[in-house]
């Protein structure tokens, strides 16, 4: 697979003028990511996640090291216009990235952004709308709609710019259970189409949906693995305050209580296989 | 609880909610210079006739114009009454120890009132058939040739549209921060004048907190998409001059010579 997204020898300091240097926001993050995959980011409040997010979006520059993109760098000022082109983010507040007064407005606006023609701009529009389930809302205000459907609509916005990587930053946070199931069958269905989505996020369940999860904490990458590897080391999460799925916990209090089932399970159908074959055998 | 900020757009079909909103809006200055320039009967008949029809081709119920229209009859009256005692001239109609009323303050009393309501009838009547969005890229259309002496033209305009994309969520975050002050026990109607104004300031500043908090926000997610101010940038609303829009010249040029007839 070839890398979309190659970070080396990352450093961020919030105030890079101030004296004391102690306090840094990322240290020593290196980190590749190939075409296509699907990564989550987990990890605890200030543990640089959400900075980590603004520097490959090419919103932060890196006070150390190197950010490349594509092929890009993001410290050259030219490449950043072409960056910010190819890397979506979709952010927490819903109200927040919503810019103009109608629905088809903004998801417009990223494309006059980029000066496509009128045509074009209509086509992609009206797909971009389809594809998240808004057809038929275009002329809506965006404080009429509900949050999941303010997050559909920044997700449409991102999705027709046709970026090669989209980046939510926590964008399920502040939505309700429904809005929540919405955005993540959305995430799912980017990542299906192949384009490569990085998913910043405090819910366990919902990071363990990747391919691989990282665990960030103190400014530094603590964990780096395939999310079928992490089922047996799952219980490390706690060391960093982060919650854990509930079949890993289940699982793991089982082990505790002496149940006979299996050391270790590599998902939640295994993990209710091996429930039913210890069932069927008492 | 909705606030009315400039009129309120009603979408409905009409001819006048088809025209083009920049046709729309050089009229409708053309027609207010003439409204001010008006002094005598005859004329102010011809322009509240007009109007009146314009409300009633622009398919909007009237109880909805009326109310739109509501706000300034405190100001209609309130001037209409000042004419009427203060102006003196040709027969005295009423006479007591106190105010004299004449015939010229009655007749500059009616005209006043006229000419305040014409005035904001037209206002109204823009604001119910074009839609913030038209206006507000009429407006950066029509000052395009400022940018050559360096009139942040774009900028304006899409601050514009963002005040009005930020309104509503503003005014929802208002009620709320009001809710909450008053669950902690602050009461907004007691008091003197002063005290009352005093104890709008725990909703004010949490208000600007959060609005500095969302511009930050803003800014950095319209910067993620890509923008960088007006160059380069193509739009999405694209205004075209039909050859409807070509009956506004007759009609403007008609009320102009009717004016200048009528005045003279």
């Amino acid at each position: 697979m070839e890398p979309i997204l190659h970070v080396s020898n990352l450093r961020f300091h919030y105030q890079p003028d101030a004296l004391s240097k102690e306090r840094w926001a990322l240290k020593d993050i290196q980190l590749t990511v190939g075409a296509g995959e699907y990564v989550s980011i987990i990890g605890p409040n200030g543990s640089g996640k959400s900075t980590l997010a603004r520097i490959i979006a090419g919103l932060y520059l890196p006070t150390e090291g190197d950010v490349h993109v594509c092929g890009r760098a993001t410290s050259n000022e030219h490449e950043l216009w072409q960056i910010r082109r190819r890397v979506g983010m979709v952010f927490q507040n819903p109200d927040n990235q919503i810019v103009a007064p109608t629905v088809q407005d903004d998801v417009a606006f990223g494309l006059e952004n980029m000066g496509l023609p009128r045509d074009e701009m209509k086509a992609r529009v009206a797909q971009a709308l389809q594809w998240v389930g808004l057809a038929g809302m275009e002329e809506r205000e965006p404080h009429h709609l509900s949050g999941g459907q303010k997050q559909r609509l920044a997700i449409a916005g991102v999705v027709a710019m046709q970026p090669d990587i989209i980046l939510f930053d926590e964008s399920t946070s502040m939505l309700d259970p429904q809005g929540r199931a919405e955005v993540c069958q959305l995430i799912k269905s980017i990542h299906e189409r192949g384009t490569t989505v990085i998913h910043i996020t405090h819910s366990a369940q919902e990071a363990f949906m990747a391919e691989r999860l990282i665990v960030m904490a103190e400014g530094q990458i603590k964990l780096d693995t395939p999310v079928a590897e992490l089922y047996p080391q799952a219980m490390k999460l706690k060391e960093w305050d982060l919650d854990v799925p509930l079949e890993v916990e289940l699982h793991h209090r089982l082990v505790k209580a002496g149940w006979p089932v299996r050391a270790s399970i590599t998902s939640k159908e295994d993990l209710v296989s091996e429930l039913w074959r210890l069932l069927s055998k008492t | 609880m909705t606030p009315v900020v400039i009129g309120q757009y009603v979408p409905v079909d009409s001819f006048l909610h088809r025209l083009d909103p920049r046709g729309k809006l050089v009229f409708v200055f053309a027609f207010m210079f003439l409204v001010l320039f008006a002094d005598r009967w005859p004329s102010y008949l011809l322009l509240t006739l007009f109007v009146l029809l314009a409300v009633k081709g622009a398919r909007i119920p009237l109880a909805l114009f009326l109310r739109a229209v509501k706000p300034i009859l405190f100001l209609i009256i309130l001037t209409s009454l000042l004419h009427l005692f203060t102006t003196k001239g040709g027969g005295v109609l009423l006479q007591t120890p106190l105010f004299s009323v004449h015939e010229a303050g009655v007749e500059q009393a009616v005209l006043m009132s006229l000419r305040l309501f014409v005035l904001m009838a037209t206002a109204t009547l823009l604001t119910c058939t074009t839609s913030p969005m038209e206006i507000t890229n009429a407006i950066e259309q029509l000052l395009r040739p400022l940018t050559k002496v360096r009139v942040p033209v774009h900028e304006l305009a899409m601050m514009m549209s963002i005040a009005l994309r930020f309104i509503p969520t503003l005014w929802g975050e208002t009620e709320k921060i009001k809710k909450a002050q008053m669950a902690r026990g602050v009461d907004f109607e007691a008091g003197s004048l002063f005290r009352r104004i005093m104890n709008h300031i725990p909703i004010l500043i949490p208000l600007l907190i959060s609005s500095f908090r969302r511009a930050e926000d803003l800014a950095m997610a319209m910067e993620a998409r890509g923008y960088r101010g007006g160059e380069g940038r193509t739009r999405w609303r694209e205004l075209t001059f039909a050859r409807r829009d070509l009956w506004l010249i007759p009609t403007a040029a008609t009320l102009w010579l009717a004016l200048w007839y009528l005045e003279k």
